[in-house]
């Protein structure tokens, strides 16, 4: 499993949102965006996702072209949890899960694809949503049916535009331990879009730093997210805290740097 | 709490068999009663006689059996099915409730292509080739306005997004504007085209034949069974474009052949029947509560209801107060209003919210 990306550059009209993004990541590693709000983390997600309709570059996957990929060879290899799951209607947790299963069955689910919907239901642990229907729930337990169906898919290429947004710090914890489970025991390779950077430099193996369209840095969390590098990304200066658990990214309140440096 | 979801599913599974059974039943006796009923009385026993040894009957009750009720009551079934199947389907493709072909527009579209086809069939020299074929001129001059107006809407929301929102009111619009084309035509035709377009709007099934059910039959079948077989996609769109798109759903391919198949099945039906509105609402509507979202089993049920919904409809309009008969359009429009008002005022409707 080899994940190649290279030049990839995508416009909306006339103007460039991905300016020449080269990333490759391989399997078991977990990949974290980060990057301002705007800075095309989302739209690069969606262009591997096959969503969005790239205007240069290529996309490689095992020396796959996606781009030519039929659909549903695709849908076998990639899976992708949106940011924004609006768009829904009213169906059951079980009917949406079930939509993961999709590329692999023809008409009716077998038994092994209920052992699979089962599986990704414990793990996201909404087995007892089963029956509810999507406008019933939290907007957390949402983003867990969500993230449920893209594991349903059994992909090889996870991507997750921002899979914590609307979750409580436990299930934060929870879905992060997860993507680096996916990554590190079933040989999975993760693109994850994060915000925070505390948990993009402890469950991120690669990190990947954007800004204005384009890549800024990549490489190991501890080479990119420097005081300096964050500082000229975000405008914020932020501190790190070694304690005896492990180090700790945080904002410096009230420095007077953060906001001159947010106009600047 | 955490029982394993294969039970769960197999349970629903279960359930929307014996839903989808019922209804055929349902169907069944509907169609039987349907074949007694009316301004001439049979016996049962002589409507048992008509449909496994019709040789035996009279050439009078036979003609009424076979010639006139049964295949009034097989138009009624396309009918239904299919107005029922097109609005679960757009309902799916466009994740809106509350479109339907009727709302769409594609029933004025069709209506004004229907009083094109029939005014124009008067013109000199039209009238001659077209004497012959002035029903097959209908069905086709209706199908093709009406998927017309499909595409009209489909491109609108290329340029200007497919919200609900973009989509009902394109719909809404157009059918204003084939309203005017069609009271023009209306205003400017002589009196016996008038009341052949006007019968047309009401929606009835005096029109129904041999032949009308073997023209609309194989369509019918055709579109349904493609709609059928597109289920797993439609219940993707159904969690939204991008979750359907990693689905390996190709989603403009299926919208668009999704809507043209409906308009196919829809317009070749009402060009026979007129306009027949709220059976692509009710009909999807019903078979959510009974049965679910999930496609493989809500368009069969939707078009289980929707059948059954048109043919006693058309058995009580016909035999209400016999021997005058009420156009089905006019008792859809009424019973669609009521159960509308009912969707609205229920307290745990979860359809408009």
């Amino acid at each position: 499993m080899r994940l190649e990306i290279s030049d990839l550059a995508v416009s909306y009209d006339t103007t460039p949102i991905l300016k020449s993004v080269s990333i490759s990541a391989g399997k078991g590693e977990v990949v974290g965006v980060i990057g301002p709000n705007g800075c095309g983390k989302s739209t690069l997600i969606k262009t591997i996702a096959g969503i969005n309709v790239p205007s240069a570059g290529s996309i490689q996957l095992d020396n796959l072209d996606l781009f030519t990929l039929p659909k549903i060879d695709m849908a076998k290899r990639v899976g992708y949890v949106p940011q924004d799951f609006r768009q829904m209607a009213s169906i059951t947790v079980l009917d949406a899960v079930a939509i993961g299963r999709r590329p692999h069955v023809s008409w009716a689910l077998s038994k092994k694809d209920f052992a699979i919907m089962n599986e990704a239901m414990k793990s996201m642990a909404i087995l007892p949503l089963a029956g509810k229907r999507l406008d019933q729930l939290s907007g957390g337990e949402r983003q867990k049916v969500f993230i449920a169906r893209a594991l349903a898919q059994q992909p090889t290429l996870y991507l997750f535009d921002e899979p914590t947004s609307a979750l409580d710090i436990r299930h934060q914890i929870a879905v992060f331990r997860l993507i680096r489970d996916l990554a590190h025991t079933e040989g999975a390779t993760v693109l994850v879009v994060v915000h925070d950077l505390n948990f993009a430099q402890y469950y991120a193996d690669r990190i990947v730093m954007m800004q204005k369209g384009a890549i800024v840095k990549q490489g190991t969390p501890a080479e990119v997210m420097t005081r300096e590098a964050i500082r000229s990304v975000y405008g914020v200066d932020m501190c790190s805290i070694a304690t005896g658990t492990g180090t700790y990214l945080l904002p410096e309140w009230e420095g007077g740097e953060a906001v001159e440096t947010m106009t600047g | 709490m955490d029982e394993d979801i294969e039970i769960l599913y197999n349970r629903e599974w279960h359930h929307r068999w014996l839903v989808l059974g019922a209804l055929l039943l349902a169907l069944l006796a509907a169609g039987f009663y349907a074949l007694n009923a009316g301004s001439i009385h049979l016996s049962v026993m002589e409507v048992i006689d008509a449909l496994i040894k019709p040789n035996a009957l009279d050439t009078q009750t036979r003609m009424i059996v076979l010639d006139l009720r049964m295949p009034r009551i097989l138009l009624a079934v396309l009918t239904g099915a299919s107005l029922a199947v097109a609005g679960t389907v757009m309902q799916a493709l466009m994740r809106n409730p509350l479109v339907s072909p009727f709302t769409l527009g594609m029933s004025s579209a069709a209506s004004f292509g229907a009083a094109c086809a029939i005014v124009m069939s008067s013109l000199p020299l039209l009238s001659l080739a077209f004497m012959e074929y002035q029903d097959a001129f209908i069905v086709l001059s209706a199908f093709t306005f009406g998927i017309g107006s499909v595409f009209l809407i489909y491109a609108i929301s290329l340029r200007r997004g497919s919200t609900s929102a973009t989509l009902i009111l394109a719909g809404v619009v157009l059918g204003y504007i084939f309203q005017a084309g069609l009271m023009v035509l209306q205003y400017t035709t002589d009196n016996e085209k008038l009341r052949q377009i006007t019968l047309w709007l009401m929606g009835g099934m005096w029109g129904a034949n041999w032949s009308a059910v073997i023209l609309v039959t194989p369509i019918v079948i055709i579109c349904c069974a493609y709609l059928l077989y597109k289920a797993w996609d439609l219940n993707a769109l159904l969690a939204g474009d991008e979750v359907a798109q990693n689905a390996g759903v190709e989603i403009r391919k299926v919208r668009l052949l999704g809507l043209f198949f409906c308009t196919l099945a829809s317009s070749a039906c009402l060009a026979f029947t007129g306009i027949i509105g709220f059976i692509g609402l009710i009909g999807p509507h019903i078979g959510r509560l009974l049965i679910g979202q999930d496609n493989r089993y809500l368009i069969p049920c939707s078009a289980l209801l929707g059948a059954l919904i048109l043919m006693v409809s058309d058995t009580i309009g016909r035999t209400i107060i016999e021997p005058v008969e009420i156009p089905v359009g006019v008792i859809m429009y009424l019973l669609g209003g009521v159960f509308f008002m009912y969707l609205i005022l229920s307290k745990d409707n979860r359809i408009f919210t």
